[in-house]
């Protein structure tokens, strides 16, 4: 039961960052990594706006997500226009971009791991035996609404139709009427600003920031989006949630040393096994 | 240009890297015709209509539509300006339920015709729309991309092989919607193998050879041998 609850709620909180990419990558197909380095930046904002009361440090915390994601969009469209491989190129600038934002956020904090204040509620509930604690359970929650919230609107919504036409066949949509280029700047705000979303809830976790974490810090997200299935939002919860039960089983029963080793060896398997992933495309 | 030429290909280049595929192609549609293009595998005809639709980009020449030049537009701003494309073999995306792909018909237009209307015209699609596109056969797929078309107000429509995949019987139920469309004011370009029974329903025939089209017609054409070492153009007939 230990396993069950702690792997759930571990793995709803990786799945949020595997949707985030997964948003994105449905519309490029192919990995923005500045969206790795969102993940501390909101979390050094929440320090940095520490004395500002707690809706400002979140509001600037996702201002700053949208805004990477509309300036990395800008530059790396400023860059495809003369671009022979759209996708190879992405992955270059936006890990130079990536580079130069971590920079930044050393030059913020003198490269210290900084702790902003809590966001999350303090405190512990048995739940079957099982001790949770309230900034866990807290963010396990957020994540499972924002990724219900999520998976209504690309399911329902007109944004959501466009996204998933644009990711099955982007010219068979260009063909229809959809714009491919407000498409994409659409998926890569929200994908950032739930990516931003993220890194306030593990600053809230962790209660630390390390401003050298970038991809590190989302690395298993992407695994999980690729376990599951990259672009497919139920994939995400999948490979979120399984990434998290082996994570907390390799780290109760192993030892944590091993596990980051043990989910890479997973997704070599499923990548072999099910090159799309567990769920598959959408 | 003349005031009545609703399509006009004028001297139109394109290719794939160095290999040139299109080497000054030319093409006039009126308003409510059906335009056929024929030409044996690998002459360029679908690149033609990737061409029209925007998807792939022209090197040298110029598209005109209602009058004003397109070339250089990308696909999404064709597809709002009228121009309905069905790729060969991929007319509908079969991830999407056919409510979906019928949707896509708000991204062309704003004024887009009711789907009580398409289901008037096409009452089997009713019984259809929540099942994924994919599991659909190609007549009904087909039938999908043409209500769409439809939906969207399109003016013009670009049909890739939309005989593929289909039997006698189904590809006769589309030739005739096909004819019912233009009887709207419809304008089709359609490229197809199957000869036998869309040569009847053209009003203007092309051959593409050579990455070159001639204007032919439908006396000239041996619909059942057509495809038989097919290389050179037969009785031009200018005009037409």
């Amino acid at each position: 039961m230990n396993l069950l609850l702690n792997g759930l709620l571990d793995g709803l909180n990786i799945s949020l960052v595997a949707f985030a990419f997964g948003v994105v990558w449905a519309a490029i197909k192919t990995v923005n990594v500045v969206q790795a380095e969102v993940i501390p930046a909101c979390g050094v904002a929440l320090w940095v706006c520490r004395n500002d009361g707690m809706l400002t440090q979140y509001v600037v915390a996702i201002l700053i997500a949208i805004a990477l994601a509309v300036a990395s969009f800008v530059i790396v469209r400023l860059v495809l226009r003369r671009a022979p491989d759209p996708r190879l190129m992405t992955l270059i600038v936006s890990i130079a971009l990536t580079g130069m934002i971590g920079a930044v956020l050393q030059v913020i904090t003198s490269s210290q791991t900084v702790s902003p204040p809590k966001v999350l509620p303090a405190g512990f509930i048995n739940v079957a035996g099982v001790t949770l604690t309230w900034d866990y359970i807290t963010a396990g929650l957020v994540s499972a609404g924002l990724m219900a919230v999520g998976y209504v609107v690309l399911r329902f919504s007109r944004a959501g139709l466009a996204l998933r036409s644009t990711a099955h066949d982007s010219i068979i949509a260009a063909a229809n009427g959809v714009d491919g280029r407000r498409v994409a700047l659409f998926a890569t705000v929200v994908g950032f600003a739930l990516a931003g979303t993220a890194g306030i809830m593990q600053a809230g976790l962790t209660h630390g920031v390390d401003p050298f974490s970038g991809l590190d810090g989302a690395l298993e997200g992407i695994v999980a989006m690729l376990i599951g299935g990259a672009g497919n939002p139920l994939g995400a919860v999948a490979g979120g949630l399984a990434v998290g039960f082996v994570d907390t089983a390799v780290t109760i029963y192993v030892g944590g040393t091993f596990a980051s080793a043990i989910i890479f060896a997973a997704l070599v398997v499923v990548i072999l096994i099910r090159p799309a992933g567990i769920i598959g495309e959408w | 240009m003349e005031p009545s030429e609703y399509l006009a290909v004028t001297d139109v280049h394109a290719g794939y890297g160095v290999k040139r595929i299109l080497r000054g192609v030319s093409l006039v549609a009126q308003r409510g015709q059906i335009v056929l293009i024929l030409g044996p595998n690998g002459a360029g005809k679908s690149t033609l209509l990737k061409c029209l639709s925007g998807a792939h980009p022209v090197g040298a020449g110029d598209i005109r539509f209602e009058g004003a030049s397109i070339r250089g537009r990308s696909s999404y701003r064709r597809a709002r300006m009228g121009i309905a494309w069905a790729p060969e073999g991929r007319p509908v995306i079969p991830q999407l339920t056919v409510t979906e792909n019928l949707n896509l018909a708000t991204f062309a237009t704003k004024a887009r015709s009711s789907r009580e209307a398409t289901f008037r015209r096409y009452p089997q699609l009713r019984a259809l729309a929540g099942r994924r596109a994919g599991t659909l056969s190609g007549g009904e797929r087909q039938m999908v991309a043409l209500a769409r078309a439809l939906e969207a107000n399109a003016k013009l429509l670009l049909l890739d092989e939309p005989s593929l995949g289909l039997s006698p019987k189904v590809f006769q139920d589309t030739v005739r919607e096909l004819a019912a469309l233009r009887e709207d004011g419809m304008t089709c370009v359609i490229v197809e193998q199957r000869t036998a029974f869309v040569v009847g329903l053209a009003d203007r025939i092309y051959l593409l050879l050579d990455g070159q089209l001639h204007l032919s017609s439908a006396e000239s054409i041996d619909t059942h041998e057509f495809f038989e070492g097919y290389t050179s153009v037969p009785e031009l007939q200018e005009g037409q």
